[in-house]
Parts: structure tokens; sequence; C-alpha cells
């Protein structure tokens, strides 16, 4: 290799380099997730915020700008109003009962040794079996002749009721058909943050006086459950405020509108009468209440609460 | 032909410069190994050879051929890392045949199918077969050929990675710290198994690590890296008795050199605190310097009588018995941090904390800095 | 814990859980009871368990022969197994360029990750169903697959995954003269099973539980999905005979139930990134 020096000029035309062909290499990998991203995802929210100023209907050849119409029509809608309460009174009522009765859960789980893989399993199986399929069961459970729950009731000696059919009844019983399903997704999440809680910190506690279950629970339990169980409470207020499949499947926003939540009147409004432009203005507003949740979940993020 | 030629690398990372300029040049069938502190950039230099990173300015060649724009994979280097990165849901035999694999087929021949079907990957798979099984005799691990790398131990472990650099024979061999996960009994008989690695491959190696006990039983040649530069390239024994500077001489070694301030004086001597030294002859009178004497070179007197050419007087105040040497630390009357001293185990029975001692350097054996940390060259 | 292992407390806690369990469980073990039971059975204010008479086969075959229910579930099978390949498909090559790849737009690309993470699937479902609609894909399997096929979710997850892969694996593949191509698949991918695991529980759980978008695209009872086609069922039930019905519920509920109780480690490792995802 004599002439090594020699070719050095020639063989200065460089080839691909590693960091050149790490980056092509890069924007040919993420290409088809940025195609989607855009395509499903970002555009599409766009244009959902885009036909909230406008009048369109699905099928009509043309559409006009409206500007704020939509919203200012909102603003008059008693049903949407009604929705909105509904909504809400569904969030506060599922969110603070799920989260509880989770954490009660998981602290007994946790407070003893035998049983635990069956609880957990018992509490943890509404989670995954299909919601639209048990709200059938749940719906002949609370029949109002026959149902099991009527049964049991009428057994203690209270009178029957019509759960589904009640105005003052139907949303609650809904939640109580939420708090069943999300239960157990809070317990697991919450016994995750417990068994995190190192325990010689229980073993101090316990030098230092703090020996009972209640002392131990609200000096050391609580303290280090704390960002765990915000996190939680923000999770389920996210995911009830999504509510549908039970309103949509068991009453139909009903009766007299008790029942009428956010997804179900886009779902109406949208799909029910056609009104894309009036449905897309109740998907933003909708939008807006999940991100004003799904950013706090962020802020609580940030300070490293990790489940996984 | 030439192993491996580094000509000015430099790297930065955002701000901070890693390398500054590093030249090297390594012999075709020469162990070199690369040793410094953590952070001095001897990593970095080996990944800029493999092609993992690319110098912002410089060139390397292997083999006589320039590499600079070449993936990792053209550049036919093998390497072994720290943590070995086995693959690991491969077995040792499917992490060892890899990189054979990869050279001896082409994309579509291995396709779940076709690779038992087609003739040329069917033949090639026949003589991965035959080349993992010969790698993995040579290193002992053959009857772990099936395990997956999480049933073996750390030695294992590390034969495996040893196996996959070996079995492709490529033209450099890198190792970067490959037995610093071992404990110490095994990375002991590990180094006997890497020289001769070596000796049969036949090719250049380089070798990064920070151990200098490493460095100085396995390589040819040792580069000592500190801040992104090399300071000295020399074999192991030269750059221990002859370091090039004050930095390189306070690296190797252990325990540290000892090292006292001190100024020609005009016959020769080096005036330190407490003492006057000898070795200073062919330097100016005046000249600030700094002395550096390691332990076992200094000549213990039991007298403690000052005022002896060349010996400094002192008081032991503290002693460590290893059994086979013995370290005092005498405080110089001269003040300044205690002076290391090694002596014969025996002298254990004459000496103990406050026994005053007379040091005196062995001759030609003080070693003479200049302020800024470059070697003077005193003797005459 | 030594307060918790008294005798009196592990009773109450076996009762106050054992009466928890027995209500999360009781409307599974009510379906089946009467998914066996004959009308006359059902009708009654009786409570029990077990049927006098069972009627378990002209619920089950009627509940068959009213609707496809077989149909119904290989459409589940279809819909779940296509959404979570190409899930994986788009978001595999993503997340190992957002974890190990240096590249200009890696910063805000991943910006735009966690921003499509702030997006309920429903917010984008008007121009979905319009943009099937005009491409004529409305009742069709592609209408059921398509809008999920990018899973943000996913990217996040596996690039938080990938980001724990040693870059020495990496680099050692790219010496053994793997392109990057083939390090996505035959290194990461093996790599990150359990990663896929989870967020495949996750998916799967999902699309076979979704209702929403079902009912909006889909038209004919050949292409319902599991979730949607109860809802068939409970249709063509005029409020009588609730055997046949409970027969076909349970049937549709019964994979998933079944794989979980089967995998309950798993699953539960699965469904808690909900928490990750709200």
């Amino acid at each position: 290799m004599t002439a090594t020096t020699l070719s050095l000029p020639v063989e200065r035309t460089r080839r691909p380099s590693q960091s050149r062909a790490e980056a092509v290499a890069a924007y040919v990998l993420s290409a088809p997730a940025i195609i989607c991203l855009f395509g499903i995802l970002l555009l599409p929210t766009l244009a959902t915020f885009v036909l909230s100023f406008t009048d369109w209907q699905f099928g009509a050849p043309t559409l006009r700008w409206i500007g704020l119409d939509n919203y200012v029509h909102l603003a008059g809608d008693r049903v949407f109003w009604k929705s909105l309460t509904n909504t809400v009174v569904y969030v506060a009522v599922v969110v603070p009962c799920s989260v509880l009765l989770g954490l009660g859960a998981a602290l007994l789980i946790e407070a003893g040794t035998s049983g635990r893989a069956f609880y957990r399993a018992a509490f943890f199986l509404p989670v995954t079996a299909t919601l639209i399929a048990m709200a059938t069961v749940w719906e002949i459970m609370l029949h109002p002749s026959i149902g099991l729950i009527n049964v049991l009731i009428e057994a203690l000696g209270f009178s029957k009721q019509n759960w589904l059919k009640d105005p003052e009844l139907a949303l609650f019983a809904l939640a109580g058909i939420g708090i069943w399903q999300a239960l157990g997704l809070n317990m697991v999440l919450l016994l995750a943050g417990l068994k995190s809680i190192p325990r010689d910190l229980y073993e101090a506690a316990a030098i230092d006086g703090a020996d009972g279950p209640w002392t131990r629970f609200v000096t050391v339990t609580l303290p280090m459950l704390g960002p765990a169980l915000s996190f939680v409470l923000i999770i389920s207020a996210i995911r009830s405020f999504q509510v549908f499949d039970t309103v949509a499947v068991l009453t139909e926003g009903g009766p007299n509108k008790a029942t009428e939540v956010l997804l179900y009147t886009m779902y109406q409004e949208g799909f029910g009468f056609f009104r894309a432009g009036y449905g897309a203005a109740i998907t933003v507003v909708f939008l807006v209440f999940v991100l004003l949740l799904t950013l706090i979940k962020a802020r609580l993020a940030e300070k490293r609460v990790h489940y996984s | 032909m030439s192993g491996v030629s580094i000509q000015r690398i430099s790297k930065s990372f955002g701000q901070t410069r890693v390398l500054r300029d590093v030249s090297l040049e390594v012999g075709p069938r020469e162990f070199l190994t690369l040793l410094g502190p953590s952070g001095c950039g001897k990593s970095t230099l080996l990944r800029i050879i493999a092609g993992l990173e690319q110098a912002d300015e410089g060139s390397i060649a292997l083999g006589g051929q320039q590499v600079d724009g070449l993936l990792p994979r053209q550049r036919d280097v093998a390497m072994v890392f720290q943590s070995y990165a086995l693959y690991p849901y491969m077995t040792v035999a499917e992490n060892i045949g890899l990189p054979l694999l990869m050279r001896r087929t082409r994309a579509w021949q291995r396709l779940p199918l076709i690779r038992r079907l087609h003739p040329v990957a069917r033949a090639a798979a026949g003589t991965i077969a035959t080349d993992v099984r010969r790698a993995a005799e040579a290193l002992q691990i053959a009857p772990y050929l099936e395990r997956k790398p999480s049933q073996l131990s750390g030695g294992q472990r590390q034969r495996v990675a040893l196996a996959r650099a070996m079995v492709r024979n490529p033209r450099v061999f890198l190792m970067d710290e490959p037995l610093s996960n071992l404990d110490a009994k095994l990375r002991v008989s590990a180094r006997a198994e890497i020289a001769d690695l070596h000796r049969r491959a036949g090719v250049a190696f380089i070798y990064v690590t920070h151990d200098q006990a490493e460095a100085m039983t396995m390589s040819d040649r040792v580069g000592l890296m500190m801040d992104g530069e090399i300071l000295q390239v020399a074999p192991p024994g030269e750059i221990y008795d002859e370091p090039a500077a004050l930095r390189v001489a306070e690296f190797i070694g252990s325990p540290k050199i000892n090292t006292l301030p001190g100024v020609v004086r005009a016959d020769g001597g080096v005036a330190v605190p407490g003492g006057v030294l000898e070795g200073g002859s062919g330097l100016a009178a005046g000249t600030e310097v700094v002395a550096g004497i390691r332990p076992e070179h200094w000549i213990l007197g039991m007298s403690g009588a000052s005022g002896s050419l060349g010996a400094l007087s002192g008081t032991v105040r503290h002693l460590e018995n290893l059994g086979s040497d013995l370290f005092l630390y005498a405080e110089s009357q001269g003040g300044g941090p205690l002076l290391t001293v090694r002596a014969a185990p025996e002298t254990v029975r004459q000496v103990s904390p406050g026994t005053a001692v007379a040091l005196k350097p062995r001759p030609g054996r003080v070693l003479l800095f200049d302020r800024s940390g470059q070697r003077l060259r005193a003797r005459p | 814990m030594n307060g918790a292992r008294t005798l009196p407390f592990a009773i109450f806690r076996h009762v106050v859980l054992a009466a928890g369990a027995v209500v999360m469980i009781a409307p599974f073990i009510w379906l089946l009871s009467l998914a066996v039971k004959p009308a006359d059975e059902i009708f009654t204010t009786d409570i029990r368990l077990l049927p006098i008479r069972w009627d378990a086969e002209r619920n089950f075959t009627e509940a068959f022969s009213k609707v496809p229910l077989h149909r119904y579930l290989l459409n589940g099978v279809i819909v779940t197994a296509a959404i979570f390949f190409l899930q994986v498909l788009v978001a595999l090559p993503a997340a190992y360029a957002l974890a190990k790849l240096r590249f200009g737009l890696s910063r805000p690309l991943f910006a735009l990750v966690l921003l499509g993470l702030l997006i309920p699937g429903h917010v984008p479902a008007i121009p979905h169903y319009i943009m099937l609609s005009s491409a004529g894909l409305l009742n069709s399997y592609a209408a059921l697959v398509l809008p999920s096929i990018i899973s943000v979710f996913g990217i996040f997850w596996i690039r938080q995954f990938f980001r724990t892969v040693p870059d020495d694996l990496i680099h050692a593949a790219r010496l053994d003269g793997l392109s990057e191509f083939s390090i996505v698949w035959r290194i990461m991918l093996p790599a990150a099973i359990p990663a896929l695991t989870a967020f495949g529980i996750l998916s799967v759980v999902f699309h076979w539980n979704e209702y929403f978008w079902p009912l909006l695209v889909v038209t004919s009872p050949d292409m319902a999905t599991p979730a949607l086609g109860t809802v068939y069922l409970r249709n063509t039930e005029a409020g009588t005979d609730y055997g046949p019905l409970m027969a076909g519920t349970a049937i549709i509920t019964a994979p998933l139930v079944i794989a979980f109780l089967l995998a309950q480690r798993r699953f539960i490792e699965g469904m808690t990134l909900t928490g990750l995802k709200g």
C-alpha cells in the first residue's frame, strides 16, 4: 500500500456517513407516522374547529361561514346546558365514589396476604369486560319489576324503583354502572402506588410512635400516596367525562333529557340530525373540557409520578 | 500496510470539546491501549474509529484505506462493549453468527421461508454454523451455544462478546473497557485470554481502559489520554519510567508519585522544602521545577541525621503493611503533603509512627518537570 | 404491619372485600344464570342462581339464529388484529427514530406526538366520517380500522421503552452489519415484546369494546363489531325473552373475560397504561 498517500485526495469524495445515514433513516422510518399523525389526527381535529364555524350539514352541497353563530346558538340551547350539567354531575358522582372505593379496596387488599389475587381479579373484571354488553345485563338487573336489585331492595323493606325511567334516578343509575366499571382500574393504579411506598417508612413511623392503623395511614400512607391519588382522580375524571356507551344503549338521553350527556348530544346533533357544524361546535366544547383536565394531568406527570 | 492511522481528529459535543487535534498511528499487529480517566475522550475516539460517532475534523484510515465517509458496517471493524451488548432474545449461537449472517446473505435471503429453502441461504447457514462453533470452541463457550445471554455468568457473556468480534476476522479490534464488569479475579484471567486472542488474530487491537494494570500488562504501547488529548504514546515500561509530563507521571503508578516543588541550584542540586535533591545538573540555576520521586525510588535511612546531601529527613506518620509491600507515609521537615515510601516488608520491625527517617532518592530516579508540567531532561 | 395481623382485623378485611367482590362479580354471575334459564324462570321475583329447568341449549341456539354472532366475533378479531398490526407497523419505526436516531425534526416531531396525546378519539370523528363517506368506504373494514392506525400513545409508549435499550446494543448491531431498517425489525422489535404486549392488550380491549365509532360507520350486521353486535341482538328482542339475549351477550363478553382470567397480570399491566393515556 505505497499509494496510500497519493490516493488520499481521491477518496475524499465522501460516501454517506453515519450521521447522514441516521438522519435519512429517521425520516424514512417516521414518514408513515408523520403522514398518519397529520392525515388522521391533527388535520381532522383542525377540520372539526373549522366546521364549527360553518352551517354545514352532512350531504349538503354548500356550506356557509357563519362565524360564532353555532356557539351563540349553543349558549342559548337548553338541551346543551342540560347535557353539560348532566355530564358534570355524572363526573362529580363517579370520580369521588370510584376513587374512594378503589382506594378502600386497595388498602384492604394490601393490608393482608390471603386472597389478594382473587380480590384483585374480582374488582378488576369489569374493566376489561365489554361495557356495552354488560350494560344489557345491568338493564335487566335494574328492571322495574323482575330486576335483581329491585327484588333485593323490596326484600329489605324498601319500595321498588324504576331506575332507568325515573328522571330523578336515571343519571345516578348510570353513574352507578360507571363506578362499577371504573373502580377496578383506580384500585390497581393505587395498589401500584401503595407498593412503591418504602417499607422502612412504616418502621420509622412505628419507632416514632405512629403505630396505630389510623395514625399510620395519616402519617405515612396518605402523604406518600398523595401524588398517585391526585393522578388517579384526574384520570378517572377524563374517562368519565367521555361517558357515552351506557347512555346510548340504556336511556338514549332520556327520560326527558335527564341523562343527556355531551358526547351523546354531539352524536345526536351531528349524526342523528346531520348538523355537522353544530355537532362540531359541541365537540370543541367537549375538547376544551378534556384539555383542561389533561393539562392538569400533565402538570402532575411533571412531578414525576409513574405507574408502569 | 498500516493498521490504524488517526489524523488530527477533533470532536465537540455542544460546547464541550472532547477531542482536541488527536493523531495516532497504530501498527498492523499492534496492541495499543488508550488509558485515561473517565471523560478523557478515549471512548469517543474509539467510537469515531468504528464510525459510530462522526469527527468534526480530521480523518481515519484503516489498513491504508480512508474510511471517514463509511458507515460502521462498511469499515470491517469489530468492537467489544463494556456492557457486552449481546442481543438478549437471541441464543449465544445467533449472537455470534449475526455478523456473518448479515455479511454472507442478502436481505431477501433472510426472509423466513426463503431462509430454509434457498440453496445459497442454506449453504451460508452451514458455513456460519461451522465458523460459530470454531469461535465458540476457541473461547470455551461451545457448551452454551443454545443458551440465552441471561442464562450465562458475567465471564461467559464476556467471552460471547469476544467470540462475536473474532468470528468474522475484522481488520481492527476495538475494545471499550471489556473487563470492567468482571470481578477482580476473572479480570486477571481474562487479560491473558485477550492477549492470546490478539496473538492469534494477528491484527491491530485498540483497547480502551481506565485501569492501568490492564494497560501495563497487555499492551505493546500505551497511549495516555487526558482532557481530549493524547499526552504520550509509549511502551508500558517507558511510559512509567520516562513520563513525558507531570500529569502522565501522576496518573500512572500506584500509589501516586511524590511531587515536591523546587529550584535548581548552581551546583546542580534541586532545593526542595526540607533539603536538597540530586539530579538538576544541566539546567540553568534558578529554574523552578517540580521534582517527582516514585514511592519505590526512595532509599530509606534510619538515622534521621539530616544534612547529608540529597536526603530529606522526616517522621513516619502512618504505615500500611500489605504483606508483600510496606508503605510508609512520612512527614518531611520541610512540610508539604506526606511523602509515600515503599519499603521491604521486613522494615516494619524498625519503624512505627513517630520514627525519624532519612529519605534519599535512588540515583538518577528524580524526574524533573517545569512548572507547567512538561518533563525536563536534566541528565548530563 | 403488625397491627393489621390481628384476627378481628383479618375477619373484617375478608368480610368487606368479599362483599365488594360479590357486588363486582354479580352482573357476570347473573348474566350466566339468566343465559341458562327458561323465560318463565327469568320473569319471576324468586332469586335463584341455578335454573329448575335448564334451557341453555335453546337460549344459545336462538341467540345464534337471531343474529350472526359468529360474524360479530370474527369481525372483532379481524378489526382488532388489523388495528394492532397497523398501529405497530406505523408506531414502532417512528418510536425507534424518536428514541435513538439523531435528526433535525426529532424534537418538533415528538412535540407533535405529545400534542396528539391531548386529543380524545371522539374529536376528529366528524371529519373522519366525512372523509370515509366521500371515499365510499362507510360500512367496511377500512372504515373501522383506518381512523385507529395511528396511535400517538403507542408511539409515545414504545419510544419511552426504547429509551431504556442501551445505545451499545444498537452500536453493536451497526458494526455487525445491520442497516437501520434491520435494526428496527431484528433488534428493536424483539426487545420491545414486553412493551408491545402491554400496548397490544390495551389496544385490543379498547377496540373490541369500542361502540361510538362502529355505531357511526357500520350500517349492516355483517360489518358489526362485538360491541355493536350486542346492541343489534338487543334490538331484535322486544323485551320478553331475555334468555337468548343473555346467551348472546355472554358469548360476546366471554373472549376478553376468559383472556383476562388466564393472563391477569398482563391484562392489569396493559390496562394500567390507560392511566398514562387518559
